[in-house]
């Protein structure tokens, strides 16, 4: 395989600024550029970034920062997932930034249409729970079963606080259940995109209700703000989370048949 | 490639999965115990006795965990096993996760 190869952080509009700050471990930056599109990247001259995870998470952290200062200086960015690297062509001898600008040249309507769409976005995203206990405080079954517990043996206490757990749990997730659809609409008025997405992280004592990613204008994100204190006074069990801006990473929708260093398919 | 093995974190792993399974059964314990007391086949005597044996259970398990230094990894296994349970039922009762596997597949 032919010499560098360039780690690519994410595609910005053709004659944007290149971003000042230094990449990941502190290589510089520069871009390759085609007719409509540059990718801004780093000569890379090891194998994917692979190790611990504390090295990962900062690795993770650098590659961010560098979209994140793409997405303040261009128009619009389209983020490139972490460890995403292009190589040169063994059999044609076509070095990596031969291979890069010629992806970038054939796909450079497809990513600058995709750009343009994104242009004045940011994401969002929202987590809505309900705390399983204050919700339902004020329920019959709930009060019944925690008069019960008064004065009860040590050992039964134990099997009835098991059973308060369960029957509070199974009345908060009929709730969410019903308020899910509610909630969504209401978001996704505020919004030109939602994604809903799986959290790996399950609320303690809490059910979840809505996990969504949101494409909004960023100069109207306070609307989707408003519309969420106003959920939360209607709710007051729901705990809310409104995270971001972010660049639009879960919105780029593009595949872009650019291979890594693994020879895997990499996406924007 | 020839495998390392840190004998100390070969311990401390083994004891994270049995302390974790012990966990598991003892939630499908507990399960079953509610289930039988909501169907009135517990005296209050036998509710007591069934309590009493699962708050020791609590207590010794929480004395391993912390004498062992496991209590943080006994909670990210049991996490993890939760995840990959909801992620199965999931797939198996929500037809629009076949749709989904389908797509994936065909792409």
């Amino acid at each position: 395989m032919s010499g560098a190869t360039l780690y690519v952080y994410a595609i910005i509009p053709g004659g944007s600024p290149a971003p000042t700050i230094t990449g990941i471990d502190g290589s510089p930056l520069h871009t390759v550029d085609a007719d409509l599109v540059s990718a801004v990247v780093h000569t890379h001259h090891s194998s994917p970034y692979e190790g611990p995870d504390d090295d990962v998470k900062r690795w993770v952290l650098e590659h961010s920062d560098v979209i994140d200062q793409c997405w303040n200086q261009a128009p619009s960015v389209l983020p490139v997932s972490f460890n995403v690297i292009a190589r040169g062509s063994e059999e044609s001898g076509a070095t990596a930034t031969d291979q890069l600008r010629r992806w970038l040249q054939d796909t450079g309507e497809e990513l600058m249409q995709r750009l343009n769409d994104l242009a004045g976005t940011s994401e969002l995203r929202v987590e809505i729970n309900l705390d399983t206990d204050h919700f339902s405080q004020n329920e019959p079954e709930v009060t019944a079963l925690k008069a019960d517990l008064e004065g009860k043996a040590p050992g039964v206490r134990r099997l009835l606080e098991k059973r308060l757990q369960k029957v509070q749990k199974q009345l908060t997730e009929t709730a969410a259940d019903r308020l899910y659809p509610e909630y969504r609409s209401r978001i996704a008025a505020q919004c030109q995109q939602l994604q809903d997405y799986a959290t790996t992280q399950r609320p303690e004592g809490a059910v979840s209700v809505l996990t969504a990613a949101c494409l909004v204008d960023s100069a109207h994100t306070s609307q989707l703000g408003a519309e969420l204190t106003q959920i939360q006074e209607e709710t007051p069990s729901a705990q809310i989370r409104f995270l971001g801006p972010w660049p639009p990473y879960s919105f780029v929708d593009i595949d872009a048949g650019l291979v890594t260093a693994q020879g895997q398919t990499g996406s924007v | 490639m020839a495998l390392q093995v840190n004998e100390e974190s070969l311990k401390h792993g083994v004891l994270t999965l049995v302390v974790t399974l012990v966990e598991v059964i003892q939630e499908a314990l507990e399960t079953q115990a509610v289930r039988r007391m909501e169907g009135g086949d517990l005296t209050e005597e036998e509710q007591n006795r069934l309590g009493e044996a699962l708050l020791e259970l609590d207590e010794a398990m929480d004395q391993i965990k912390a004498d062992h230094g496991i209590t943080d990894s006994v909670m990210d296994l049991h996490r993890g096993l939760d995840d990959v349970v909801n992620e199965v039922v999931d797939k198996l009762i929500n037809p629009q996760r076949w749709a989904q596997e389908a797509q994936k597949e065909s792409t």
